[in-house]
């Protein structure tokens, strides 16, 4: 018995963890595109900077809902 | 707020059309329109109005002032940085004469110029040469001048090039050379090939292909012997340098004596070619010149009385009705006072709102701290915050990063009202030390109600959103947008109690008339939306829940601060726990105060903006001094 509720805690805690280690790959991905691409940018258009940070904090809200979610499946009876 | 503007339109006689143009440049308010305008006073004028050409004489002295300004600019161009006193001369005057000393001075400066980069040249080049015979000086057989042999300086960079320049001296001479190495006092590797002269020039081609750089002999050392070179070395250094010391000074006393008067006419010529640029976007009659544009209402009133103290009614301005098909070509002006003035920093990131728009500033002002203070929320990084925030507003002079700290000087006072009400100063510190209790939630156990919490700011921030949004597209005229929009609201809002309907039961006798109000509201969507409206629905779903980023950072922003204080635990030492809690709870205010500006910026600029400000707002652009507007600038009293 005891190594079945073992087993369960192991699977949601792996759960949890691809939730949110997913996203922040996705996350780290889309930053690095958008960073360089930004930092481009930048070099010809400076007044571009605040545009430019806003951007790069856009695919924040992948890792963000994946932490959401992570906690969802840690939290939740 | 946006200010409110004042169609007007300017009509008086062409020869005071100049002196009209430096009045409203001085005063820096009328933004200038490149529309003609179609009736005065009730008259169509607009057949009778072309665009303005400049006469022969004023296009002949643009062209003057023109060529003049690219002089003086080249001649700045040469002129090392000093400062120096504006003479008391009215550049008017001196503007033609200076046309003819400027070709004069342009001369002599690119002289003393050209003169001093062909020395700076010289100096390095025997700096160089005499490190390298230096180095040499012990190594070059004695009495060689009148022998048939030569020889090469050569840089050696490492042994591969060593073994190179050897393989080559036996290509090329058949063994008959001797190659000697020293090392300079830079500690480069040089060495010197001796052989025949005949070999000499073959060596140096053979150098070239094998990217071998050989030591170039300056102009004025040619010719000579080894000793002969050291001594010229030695002896033109210093005259070089004196030669270099002697231009320098030229040019420093004549841009001392010069600058200010070429400053002082460079400044006058700019504000003409303004004046005549300016007169691209006006029109003429046969008699008279109009120039049609905007300008803030207050400022009406003021600007009559003194066109008419100094053109004494010669020059008249009239004001036109703004009609709904003008708000689109009304420049913006924003003006905020007092507590939300410092927001509008935020405000100018992003384009203009339209006129008929609303301004974001004091949204900005309102919600901006409340999330930021929701993310943080703790006593003690408030405070520290309040600290930095009050040295950066009383003891910084620059304007821009004064408003920087009343911003966060806000946003702390609500991170420590929001650390109250979360039980929170260093994380659980305030709890272990003062015995502080959370009022409102325990962030670090309530997650479900914190997301909740997060998720109804959302709803709330995004539904004024939305009605702003639907307010600006009834001003404009857009009734199926309107709708469109209004419909939303109410899914939304019937959306969000049917959600909680099942969850309180004293909202489940709505369930009904929600879902039935939801069931007419879906074809009036699609009707005024058109294919994508669900898509759209499903993007303000989208925005909501990233509202949950609120409770996010919070959370991550809770934990930093649980891990600084339990170092002090772990570290085995008390002052090493202490250290390290220190160094972690740093580390924990700075990312707290970066994370939350970008993230309630982003909640703001993404979620909120994206429904109410369009792309369509011009900024108001005064004709005006250079640096004298600053769109937002209080006008200049009379």
């Amino acid at each position: 018995m005891e190594g079945v509720i073992g087993y369960e805690k192991a699977i949601i805690a792996l759960a949890a963890a691809l939730a949110i280690g997913l996203s922040a790959i996705a996350t780290a991905w889309a930053q690095s595109k958008i960073g360089a691409a930004g930092a481009g940018a930048l070099a010809e258009k400076p007044e571009l900077r605040a545009t430019i940070i806003l951007m790069i904090a856009i695919p924040e809200t992948m890792v963000i809902l994946g932490f959401v979610v992570a906690t969802m499946i840690l939290t939740m009876k | 707020m946006i200010v409110k503007m004042a169609r007007v339109v300017a009509i008086g006689p062409k020869e005071d059309l100049m002196a009209f143009l430096a009045l409203i440049r001085q005063r820096g308010i009328l933004h200038i329109d490149d529309r003609p305008p179609d009736k005065v006073n009730g008259e169509d004028i607009k057949s009778r109005l072309k665009t303005l050409h400049l006469d022969r004489k004023v296009l002949s002295r643009r062209i003057f002032f023109e060529e003049l300004r690219d002089k003086i600019n080249q001649l700045f161009s040469l002129l090392p940085p000093t400062t120096s006193r504006r003479p008391f001369l009215n550049p008017e005057n001196i503007a033609e004469s200076l046309a003819e000393t400027v070709d004069q001075h342009l001369r002599q400066c690119r002289l003393w110029r050209d003169r001093l980069e062909e020395l700076r040249r010289q100096i390095v080049a025997l700096r160089h040469f005499n490190e390298f015979l230096t180095a040499i000086a012990g190594i070059i057989p004695e009495g060689m001048e009148n022998s048939s042999l030569d020889h090469i300086g050569v840089e050696i960079r490492d042994q591969k090039a060593m073994e190179e320049l050897e393989r080559l001296g036996v290509k090329v001479t058949g063994g008959r050379f001797e190659l000697a190495t020293a090392m300079t006092d830079d500690h480069q590797l040089v060495g010197v090939i001796t052989t025949e002269k005949e070999f000499i020039e073959k060596i140096r081609a053979a150098l070239k292909g094998q990217q071998i750089h050989d030591y170039a002999l300056p102009a004025d050392l040619q010719g000579l012997t080894f000793p002969e070179q050291r001594a010229a070395a030695r002896r033109l250094l210093p005259l070089y340098n004196s030669e270099q010391e002697a231009l320098t000074d030229k040019l420093t006393v004549f841009s001392k004596r010069w600058r200010g008067i070429y400053l002082l006419v460079l400044d006058w010529l700019d504000e003409q070619l303004a004046l005549i640029s300016a007169t691209a976007s006006l029109f003429e009659t046969e008699m008279c010149f109009v120039i049609s544009g905007w300008l803030p209402l207050a400022e009406l009133t003021i600007l009559n009385r003194v066109i008419e103290t100094e053109f004494a009614g010669r020059v008249i301005v009239h004001e036109k009705e703004i009609h709904e098909q003008d708000l689109a070509h009304v420049p913006t002006m924003l003006r905020n006072r007092g507590y939300f003035e410092p927001f509008e920093l935020l405000t100018r990131m992003l384009p203009i709102p339209g006129y008929g728009s609303f301004d974001m500033t004091p949204f900005i002002g309102l919600f901006f701290p409340i999330f930021f203070g929701m993310m943080l929320g703790d006593m003690g990084y408030g405070l520290l915050l309040l600290v930095a925030a009050l040295i950066l507003t009383k003891g910084v002079r620059n304007k821009t990063l004064q408003d920087v700290g009343k911003i966060f000087g806000v946003a702390a006072v609500y991170t420590i009202i929001f650390g109250w009400l979360f039980g929170e100063c260093f994380g659980i510190l305030g709890n272990r030390i003062f015995g502080l209790k959370p009022l409102l939630l325990d962030r670090h156990t309530s997650i479900m109600p914190m997301f909740s919490f997060a998720l109804a700011i959302g709803f709330i921030h995004i539904l004024v959103g939305m009605i702003l949004g639907t307010i600006i597209s009834f001003r404009y005229q857009k009734k199926q947008e309107a709708l469109f929009k209004l419909t939303s609201i109410v899914i939304m809002l019937g959306l969000a109690l049917l959600g909680g309907s099942s969850f309180s039961p004293a909202l489940s006798p709505l369930q009904k008339p929600l879902l039935l109000t939801l069931l007419f509201a879906i074809p009036v969507v699609l009707l005024s939306g058109g294919l994508l409206a669900p898509l759209e629905l499903l993007r303000h779903v989208g925005n909501i829940v990233s509202y949950a980023r609120i409770m996010a950072i919070g959370l991550t922003s809770v934990l930093l601060a649980q891990v600084a204080n339990s170092m002090v635990g772990i570290m085995g030492s008390v002052w090493l726990g202490i250290l390290a809690g220190i160094m972690l709870h740093g580390f924990n205010i700075i990312l707290g105060i970066f994370a939350p500006t970008i993230h309630a910026l982003r909640l703001h600029y993404v979620e909120f903006f994206s429904k109410i400000v369009g792309d369509d707002g011009r900024e108001y652009k005064p004709l005006a001094k250079a640096g004298d507007h600053t769109g937002s600038a209080d006008s200049k009293p009379l």
